[in-house]
């Protein structure tokens, strides 16, 4: 599983062991450097000092013996240093006191002035540094070596004993010191790691103790670290979209048990009451009556929440084909027939007989069925129902029903579309209304990718509007399906109704 | 007694009045808000029952209005809101019992019928006054170990002057209880079904139990004090 703190904290080691190697490592190489030019610069002054004494003596060229006496650390005693002078030919001129134990000892360093590590004849390490010195010869004294300027080589060494051991020490002390301070510093990262993970874990445990109870807690963001902000900002608007759906949600299930419970309480007590004693066969008649318009009523409602549901769930088989949308109309005003008549509405229905629309005919007509039924139980007495069509190019088309006596204040017109709303609350009068034909007609609408508005005058004319679209441009209800419907409209428009 | 019931579902409404007269009580209805309000603050009921859902004003604010107002006929809550919470919400918002949709006819009545007890705090459902028993439950008045046969209406009157025995019940007050708010009757009928009422339980020379104290009404009790 990954974790921030082991990746920080894996992150800050690594960081920390690298930047104290690097600073130990140039801290020694600095110090090394130095010490070594110390005792470079040492060894070349002193053979330079010998080059000096190199002289023509006894027909060879050698040392001028008088003044050995001033370097007394060639001499083998305590911890020596040694010199050896070779000529050009390859012959051993002169050598330190010091090397006389070692015959065949030949110190091996390049020239230039540069110093070098070398084995010491005891076995020792050492440094050793070598120069070219021209002897000054006068003419007979060139003659006498074979009238061939010599060249002698300075070879001068020392133990370096000293210096290994102050290195080593210095070693150990560098890694003494990076080990502690490496420690210090993970151990002062990981509780810092530790705290800036505090809110982190804090949130967790807030997050941790939400339930759907308490869909109303909101994370304090100003309290949290900038970086976690955003974070809490987003859970903070997470968790009102919770709390809004679900409270939609209880509202829609505390509705719906009210008006299944409502009735079936009106049921149960009407047959109870009416058990209680013998009655008029007029009396059972009039119960019996009742009880079955109320039965009627509930399974109209059970269907409805049961069509709800289903496209809530998206298990709505959707089969879409061409559909003469007039046709729809028709078979549903046929239907409404008997209340139309009864509350002498008339009917304008202004559609193109040859509009056809690639949707699915039996969701269709169940939303339109459901406006018309709407309409002809609305409408003023007496009044028109007006059925058009607008077409706004691009071809999508607006199917508008609209009648009069709407009860629907224009402010809250959008409120028609919440399941169990109703203008009129009273639930009985009418029996079949339950408040949720329009719920309906807005989800089956989005299923077929189309889209219902409604809109409500003051005047109390009452107008909802079916759109029906070509493209995805519309609302956020069609959006969700990736299934729009496709509508063809012919392009003559002559034979009007 | 005289019960108020607010609901807009009619077939309910409508069976509970009927269970409710035929059990004795004298009932008023109500199908919205508004009316509920008017009539349960125009009147005065033992006992309301009163729905939480309705049209034109919701059942908590009939009940924080009438609590307003003083009234103090005992609320019975009727809802489909069967949460702990929304019952909690109910009682402190003063209700004085809540039943769940949907209930027992039975369980309504002898819930409406303990509320009246409580109203004039009385706990048992039989009242002794002097040699006369009233058994709210059967609905049966006894006198000196004799049965007595009443009428509802005569039944209703006493029972209203048993539950307050050895108070002064006016004339309106009697008048109120018993009779529906649509009845025409007018008040002059108590000093009629009294009479009636009268001749069945004080008959053959029993001591009187009904004493009339002119100008206020009558009191139910040994003396009549």
């Amino acid at each position: 599983m990954k974790s921030v703190r082991r990746q920080l904290l894996i992150g800050s080691t690594i960081a920390t062991v690298l930047v104290f190697a690097a600073a130990a490592v140039t801290f020694y190489w600095l110090a090394r450097n130095f010490l070594v030019r110390e005792i470079d610069e040492n060894l070349r002054s002193k053979a330079k000092v010998l080059g000096s004494m190199v002289e023509f003596i006894n027909d060879r060229i050698g040392l001028e013996a008088s003044d050995l006496g001033r370097l007394p650390e060639f001499s083998g005693v305590g911890t020596p240093e040694y010199y050896q002078l070779v000529t050009d030919d390859g012959k051993r001129t002169a050598q330190s006191p010091s090397l006389r134990p070692y015959p065949g000892y030949r110190v091996r360093s390049s020239l230039g002035g540069a110093g070098e590590f070398v084995a010491l004849p005891d076995g020792r390490r050492g440094r050793a540094i070598s120069v070219e010195v021209t002897p000054h010869l006068d003419a007979e004294e060139l003659l006498e070596v074979g009238g061939r300027q010599p060249v002698v080589t300075v070879s001068v060494s020392k133990a370096t004993t000293e210096l290994d051991r102050l290195l080593q020490r210095l070693r150990w002390l560098l890694l003494g010191v990076c080990g502690i301070g490496a420690g210090v510093l993970l151990a002062v990262s990981a509780a810092v790691i530790r705290r800036g993970l505090k809110p982190v874990e804090r949130i967790s445990n807030e997050i941790a103790a939400i339930d759907a109870q308490q869909l109303d807690t909101r994370f304090a963001v100003e309290h949290a670290p900038r970086e976690l902000q955003p974070i809490v900002k987003r859970l903070n608007e997470l968790l009102q979209r919770l709390q809004h759906a679900f409270d939609r949600e209880q509202a829609f299930t505390a509705d719906a048990a009210h008006e299944l419970r409502t009735p079936l309480a009106g049921l149960h007590t009407a047959l109870e009451v009416c058990a209680t004693r013998r009655r008029e066969p007029h009396e059972y008649q009039q119960v019996v009556n009742n009880c079955l318009q109320v039965t009627r009523r509930m399974r109209g409602m059970i269907d409805n929440l049961l069509l709800l549901a289903r496209a809530d769930g998206d298990q709505l088989p959707v089969e879409r084909t061409d559909v003469r949308i007039v046709e729809l109309f028709e078979e549903s005003l046929e239907r409404h027939r008997e209340t139309l008549d009864q509350r002498r509405l008339s009917v304008d229905l202004a559609l193109d007989n040859r509009l056809t629309a690639t949707t699915d005919p039996e969701i269709f007509s169940v939303i339109i069925n459901n406006l018309v039924d709407n309409a002809a139980h609305y409408a003023t007495e007496n009044s028109r129902i007006g059925i058009s069509e607008a077409t706004n190019g691009n071809g999508a088309i607006a199917i508008r029903i609209s009648n009069t006596g709407s009860r629907v204040p224009p402010g809250e017109v959008e409120r028609v579309f919440d399941r169990f709303w109703r203008a009129d609350t009273s639930r009985s009068a009418g029996g079949r209304r339950c408040g949720l034909g329009l719920a309906i007609c807005r989800k089956l609408a989005s299923t077929l990718g189309a889209t219902i508005t409604a809109e409500s005058t003051a005047d109390g004319t009452f107008t909802a509007t079916v759109c029906l679209r070509g493209n995805e441009t519309g609302s956020n209800n069609a959006a969700e399906h990736h299934e729009v419907s496709h509508l063809q409209t012919q392009s003559e428009r002559a034979g009007h109704r | 007694m005289k019960v108020l019931v607010v609901e807009d579902f009619q077939l309910l409404r409508d069976s509970i009045a009927q269970g409710l007269r035929e059990a004795g009580f004298a009932v008023d209805t109500a199908a919205d808000g508004e009316q509920g309000l008017w009539r349960a603050a125009s009147s005065d009921f033992d006992v309301i029952v009163l729905d939480l859902m309705l049209p034109g004003m919701d059942g908590m604010t009939i009940l924080q209005r009438l609590r307003k107002l003083g009234k103090a006929a005992c609320v019975l809550i009727l809802t489909a809101k069967d949460t702990p919470a929304d019952r909690v919400r109910g009682l402190d918002g003063g209700a004085d019992d809540y039943l769940i949709k949907p209930f027992a006819f039975a369980e309504l009545l002898a819930r409406v019928k303990a509320l009246v007890r409580r109203k004039y705090d009385v706990k048992s459902p039989v009242i002794k006054v002097a040699d006369l028993e009233l058994d709210t439950t059967r609905r049966t008045v006894r006198r000196g170990g004799e049965t007595i046969d009443l009428s509802s209406r005569e039944y209703a009157m006493l029972h209203l002057l048993a539950m307050q025995a050895g108070k002064v019940v006016t004339r309106t007050d009697i008048w109120e209880h018993v009779y529906e708010f649509d009845s025409n009757a007018d008040s002059n009928v108590v000093d009629v079904f009294i009479a009636h009422l009268r001749r069945k339980i004080e008959r053959e020379g029993l001591p009187r139990l009904i004493h009339t104290r002119r100008g206020h009404g009558y009191v139910l009790g040994e003396s009549g004090a």
